[in-house]
């Protein structure tokens, strides 16, 4: 694939129809090493190459184990794998603690599949992910000293109680978020649980529950800020009471956007976390807000702390998941093999492999697969054993440099142990070679992925379809 | 909603309104479920009354209910509650089946999940006021659990709620086997229905028997218990009494 201008963005279609970022996202898949995967009717084995950077180091973990009845083995950015393997295992436990049984591995799949799907489709805004802001805001210069040695700015307060208006400059410090925590953890350390919050917001007139959505707006002087508010009662998602609000403004023609969550951390301190699409509008935010005040709490605010730091820019809705799964799953139909990739496709397969020289596997696998399905579990492994052989193109096959996993009726996910494997790769090469020598021959052009028969069975990967014919150069060169 | 007036509303206001949300008493009440398990299923009993306190007020409650297509759920206690739990199961059932992928949640998580439910609430002082029998059969494979409103739960080959633990399981116990028959079944049902409906205040003489097995639920139209009153000592009951006139 050549770099063109639709391949900056995940959100960018091409004039073709294609979203690049997904396509690269799936070549970073070829490019781990190899993962293999079969099933028969009762067992499913997963095995995988060891790749260790270094002959002192050990090697990346490639295999995880889910649950008792599912395992994924993974190829590509190992990091978003062992990420989406920890969502997959709370997923599989909160299932289990609630149902007290194992989850269905098809649901699962679905769920990743979803999962996947959607960190393609959120975008945020700025190159660096938008920018969280921290603003507590206070009734009472109770703890002015703490922070006035610290540096931060208080606001003027201007004519009676009554009538407030906007401050003519607002002294805010922004500090690199370390300092700016400490302040933070000690108010949060007296939070208080009170319900009131929200009734004193709205008045006593509104009788709204957790959870409902209110509308309203606050006309403040050159800016006019719409929001909708969505409560939450106490407890949910970790948060005592408060509010939260997504807020789109216009302020001198430019539209401003942001997310913004408000609560109670203390007696007289209220806590604003905003992600704001740009820099540019955090002092407007901060003046919008010293004016919300008095109609939102009763009283203006005597003083402003802001810390404000950028958010990290591996945010999960941010790119496409640069890693391919094989999930082995057991369940009330049996074993079941599936593959999750970048793009949210998942398709279920008798046998597949993926990863660097993964089409040699492909190859052997494709030769044997009518006799998996009822394949007793020996033969099965002794087949993911001779599909790792071919990838790895000649070198020696040892259980070092090889993991294979087992799962079957009976038999819970586990790890076959370093002398179990050198013990079947013992055994396999006395038996004889014949049918793996042939396959050598013929492996060879594991580059051309596009190619044919393998093509068939990787069926939907509809991106791949058109970009895979045309090899050439490296995905990423200009 | 306009937030333009100024008013300045007193932050330390505190108007409680939280404590009249939480369940303090139940209002209308079934009284006992009595299942058991039996050679193809479930076999579960309860009557049609909904007690408001002492009087029988409602007289065709019916409170035993399907659970899609491997459960039978039947509570005993707060009608209101009862209610609100098949509006919950309904929920869980349709999103189980809109997987549509051939999976079905079985009697063994639908009593897992009622089990949370009720926990979940009863840590929030906002019980769900009921005994929950739920009973049911998937593969082949017959599941018969209790959970009461606290969250207590466990299975078993017999369960009884509400006054039925005290009348009706001492009853089970001596007479229940392995594998009984249909006919079986319901006749040691209707033996402890009986008792109960001589002994227990709330019952009234209506009552369902359902089963459950592989093929689905069946709930029986209401009949009625032949009772006797013919005792010697019902005929002229105040003779000898003292004090009568």
């Amino acid at each position: 694939m050549f770099r063109n201008q639709y391949d900056t963005d995940v959100t960018t279609w091409s004039p073709a129809g294609r979203l690049f970022q997904v396509e690269y996202a799936m070549e970073a898949v070829k490019q781990g090493s190899a993962a293999i995967g079969l099933r028969s009717k009762t067992h499913v084995v997963l095995a995988c190459v060891n790749k260790a950077n270094s002959e002192l180091s050990s090697h990346q973990k490639k295999i995880f184990k889910v649950d008792d009845h599912i395992g994924v083995a993974i190829a590509g950015l190992t990091a978003d794998g062992r990420v989406l393997s920890r969502y997959m295992r709370s997923e599989c436990i909160n299932y289990s603690f609630t149902y007290e049984s194992p989850l269905p591995v098809g649901r699962l799949v679905v769920q990743l599949a979803d999962k996947a799907q959607s960190s393609i489709r959120h975008y945020l805004g700025s190159d660096l992910g938008g920018m969280w802001l921290k603003i507590i805001f206070g009734a009472q210069l109770c703890k002015a000293s703490l922070v006035k040695k610290k540096g931060f700015g208080s606001l003027k307060k201007g004519g009676s109680e009554q009538n407030w208006f906007l401050p003519k400059e607002v002294c805010v410090t922004l500090v690199p978020s370390r300092v700016g925590f400490c302040c933070l953890e000690m108010v949060w350390e007296r939070v208080l649980t009170s319900v009131q919050l929200i009734k004193r917001v709205y008045g006593p007139r509104y009788c709204l529950d957790s959870g409902s959505c209110g509308q309203f707006s606050i006309q403040l002087r050159n800016c006019y800020l719409v929001g909708t508010g969505i409560l939450w009662e106490r407890g949910k998602r970790g948060l005592k009471d408060g509010f939260s609000f997504t807020f789109l403004g216009l302020f001198r023609g430019s539209l401003i956007g942001a997310i913004l969550m408000v609560w109670r951390v203390h007696k007289f301190y209220w806590m604003l976390k905003i992600v704001l699409l740009d820099l540019s509008h955090l002092m407007l935010f901060v003046y919008s807000l010293c004016a919300c005040c008095p109609f939102m709490f009763g009283f203006p605010p005597h003083e402003v702390l802001v810390t404000a730091w950028w958010v990290c820019t591996q945010r999960s809705w941010k790119r496409p998941y640069g890693v391919g799964l094989l999930v082995a799953g057991l369940d009330e139909s049996g074993a079941h093999l599936y593959y999750n990739c970048p793009s949210g496709n998942y398709f279920e397969y008798q046998a597949f492999a993926i990863g660097s020289r993964s089409q040699a596997a492909k190859t052997y696998l494709e030769r044997r697969f009518g006799t998996f399905q009822n394949s007793s579990r020996e033969d099965l492994i002794k087949d993911a054993l001779f599909a790792i052989r071919e990838t790895l193109q000649g070198e020696k096959l040892k259980s070092s440099i090889c993991t294979v996993t087992v799962l079957g009726v009976g038999e819970p996910f586990h790890i076959l142990d370093q002398e179990t494997v050198q013990g079947l790769i013992n055994a396999f090469e006395m038996a004889g070679e014949e049918a793996p020598a042939a396959d050598q021959g013929a492996a060879g052009e594991e580059g051309a992925a596009g190619e044919v028969g393998a093509a068939a069975e990787e069926g939907g990967a509809t991106e791949e379809g058109g970009a895979a014919t045309e090899e050439g150069a490296a995905p990423m060169d200009i | 909603m306009q937030l333009m007036d100024s008013s300045h509303s007193n932050p330390m206001s505190l108007c409680s309104q939280a404590d009249s949300q939480r369940t303090l008493y139940p209002y209308v009440t079934g009284t006992s479920v009595i299942g058991v398990k039996y050679k193809d299923g479930i076999l579960m009993a309860a009557d049609m009354g909904g007690s408001y306190g002492s009087t029988l007020r409602y007289k065709s409650v019916e409170r035993m209910k399907p659970i899609g297509k491997h459960s039978l759920l039947g509570a005993s206690g707060e009608i209101s509650d009862f209610q609100e739990i098949l509006h919950y199961l309904d929920e869980l059932i349709l999103y189980d089946n809109m997987w549509d992928d051939g999976n079905s949640l079985g009697p063994k998580e639908v009593h897992s999940y009622l089990t949370r439910v009720m926990y979940n609430r009863r840590n929030k002082f906002n019980p769900l006021w009921n005994s929950l029998v739920l009973g049911g059969v998937k593969n082949g494979q017959k599941y018969l659990g209790t959970v009461s409103m606290i969250g207590v739960h466990f299975e078993d080959n017999h369960v009884a709620t509400g006054f039925g633990n005290h009348l009706a399981r001492p009853i089970l116990r001596d007479e229940w086997h392995e594998d009984l028959s249909f006919e079986d079944g319901v006749k040691l049902l209707e033996k402890c229905m009986r008792v109960l409906l001589y002994r227990d205040r709330s019952a009234v003489n209506k009552l369902q028997i359902a089963k459950i097995t592989e093929e689905g639920v069946t709930i029986s139209q209401p009949y009625s218990l032949k009772t006797f009153w013919g005792f010697s000592a019902f005929q002229n009951p105040t003779v000898g009494a003292e004090g009568s006139w």
